[in-house]
């Protein structure tokens, strides 16, 4: 592999939008997607990610930057990731994560199913059904049923902001 | 969204890290994700997520009624929620995964899941048991996947010799171990403490004097003996001591007579020369670390404190816009493990 050589070698990414991107091999490979592509000798070109578009790959390319900065210190790993997803919005989240699961990144993947969860925690159930296309089959009594049965886990719920 | 909606594998994973109450919550999404989020597979990754006991289940001296607060961590005014169980219970045994053991002086025992709001009654109340039993403990057995309730008792109080029992959640059956190598001490007013598949009980083997720390391995189903720190005071022993656990270790708690606690804790499981010793003002007992650690959650006197570890002062946990004086109380984590038997 052409790291080992001590000359960085550098990698273009192709977004499904058609938008470019360079990165270090060394950051990028932290994607096992990327990695086998690598091995397997089909990174001589560009390498076409089908299914993650500009704005997520730019953002999870300032991620493998960010964190293949940082030696081999968990707890400074840590921080930067909970640094870098802090401002991040639902939608940019639930991106990410269908990138992270494509591009097989174990540990941005668990950051980010985290963070979303850390998001949701309180919302309310109609909330979860909208943004995650959660079809309703209860019929209303019975929905109010199964809400009565439990009736003190809808105490502190946050009202719907994204209407 | 740009990007369809995220499937239902990762959507899964997801809500396997959220809190108990939300997950619950979210049952009512549809009948779909209400099976999902019931099925053991998901119960035990929830779990396996969410190890840390946050909450605090404690009865009410003043009303006798049960209450939580599902988080304790930072809280400067915390609120607890009452929960209506159909069986009065006024002890709380101890707590498991989730799930918490309440008895009552009629001889009754129950198990609740504080979250889900599940009461199972193990052992209905009569008024024979109520004078037999005098300790219990609660556990998991990892080599069976089971919860397992112990009970030392008495047949009667004319026949002499103690007996143990050992209850399967998840079976609903008791079955008896013969002839216990230990005996729990009668005086100690906590319960045995559950800790690396064991029971842990202040006992003494029935010809003997001493006490010492037996352990009840659930899966070998034998006792093993844990080493007392060297240099403790054995004098009085039984009346001054309780056995607890502590930030995931062993703890005996010792309570001097100039009205100050020795904590003991067992850092490394099993290791006598592990046993590191930390002073407390005031009589106590210690519950968790809370605040990143400066502060120790314990009760006192009947009502909870948060101790400085710095300062050695403790301050008084306000419940309720109040102060909480609790007849029993333990802490648990959230979870949605069922108390009921499998049908």
């Amino acid at each position: 592999m052409a790291a080992e050589t001590g000359t960085p070698t550098t990698l273009t990414l192709k977004s499904n939008d058609d938008e470019l991107f360079s990165v270090a091999e060394s950051a990028a490979i932290l994607s096992v997607t990327i990695r086998n592509m690598v091995e397997d000798g089909c990174a001589g070109g560009v390498i076409p990610l089908d299914n993650v578009d500009g704005k997520t790959l730019a953002s999870v390319i300032t991620y493998m930057n960010g964190i293949s900065a940082i030696p081999a210190d968990e707890e400074k790993k840590k921080s930067y990731r909970d640094k870098f997803l802090s401002d991040k919005d639902f939608e940019t989240l639930a991106d990410m994560v269908l990138a992270a699961n494509y591009l097989n990144m174990s540990c941005l993947m668990d950051a980010v199913s985290a963070k979303i969860a850390q998001v949701m925690e309180k919302k309310s159930v109609g909330w979860v059904r909208r943004k995650f296309g959660i079809e309703n089959d209860y019929t209303p009594e019975e929905e109010a049923a199964v809400k009565e049965e439990h009736k003190w886990t809808f105490e502190g719920v946050e009202t719907d902001d994204d209407n | 969204m740009a990007n369809p909606f995220i499937p239902d594998e990762i959507l899964l994973d997801i809500f396997s890290r959220l809190p108990a109450k939300s997950v619950v919550r979210y049952r009512s999404l549809s009948k779909k994700w209400r099976t999902v989020l019931s099925t053991k597979h998901f119960v035990e990754l929830h779990l396996a997520r969410n190890p840390h006991q946050e909450s605090f289940i404690f009865i009410s001296s003043e009303h006798l009624t049960v209450h939580s607060i599902d988080k304790i961590e930072g809280a400067a005014a915390a609120v607890s929620r009452k929960i209506e169980l159909p069986n009065k219970c006024l002890r709380v045994v101890g707590s498991c995964d989730g799930l918490v053991l309440l008895r009552n002086d009629e001889g009754g025992i129950f198990l609740l899941n504080p979250v889900t709001l599940q009461f199972a009654s193990v052992l209905p109340a009569s008024p024979r048991q109520a004078l037999i039993h005098f300790k219990f403990g609660f556990g998991y057995d990892s080599s069976v996947d089971d919860y397992k309730i112990f009970r030392y008792y008495v047949r009667d109080l004319v026949i002499p010799g103690v007996f143990l029992d050992v209850y399967s959640v998840r079976g609903g059956f008791w079955k008896s171990v013969e002839n216990p190598a230990y005996i729990p001490n009668h005086f100690e007013i906590g319960h045995g403490a559950f800790l690396n598949g064991a029971i842990h009980w202040l006992a003494k083997k029935p010809i003997e004097l001493d006490y010492r720390i037996a352990a009840f391995d659930f899966a070998r189903e034998v006792f093993d003996e844990i080493l007392l720190p060297i240099g403790i005071d054995e004098d009085g022993f039984v009346l001054r001591y309780k056995l607890v656990v502590f930030d995931g270790c062993l703890c005996l708690v010792e309570y001097k007579m100039n009205s100050g606690t020795d904590v003991w804790i067992m850092k490394d499981y099993g290791v006598a020369e592990s046993w590191t010793k930390y002073d407390f003002r005031g009589e106590l007992t210690p519950l968790c670390y809370i605040h990143k650690g400066e502060d120790v959650l314990v009760s006192k006197s009947g009502s909870l404190h948060f101790y400085n570890l710095k300062e050695r002062k403790s301050r008084g946990v306000v419940v309720d816009g109040g102060a909480v004086m609790l007849r029993e109380g333990c802490m648990f984590a959230g979870s949605i493990v069922s108390p009921f038997a499998d049908n």
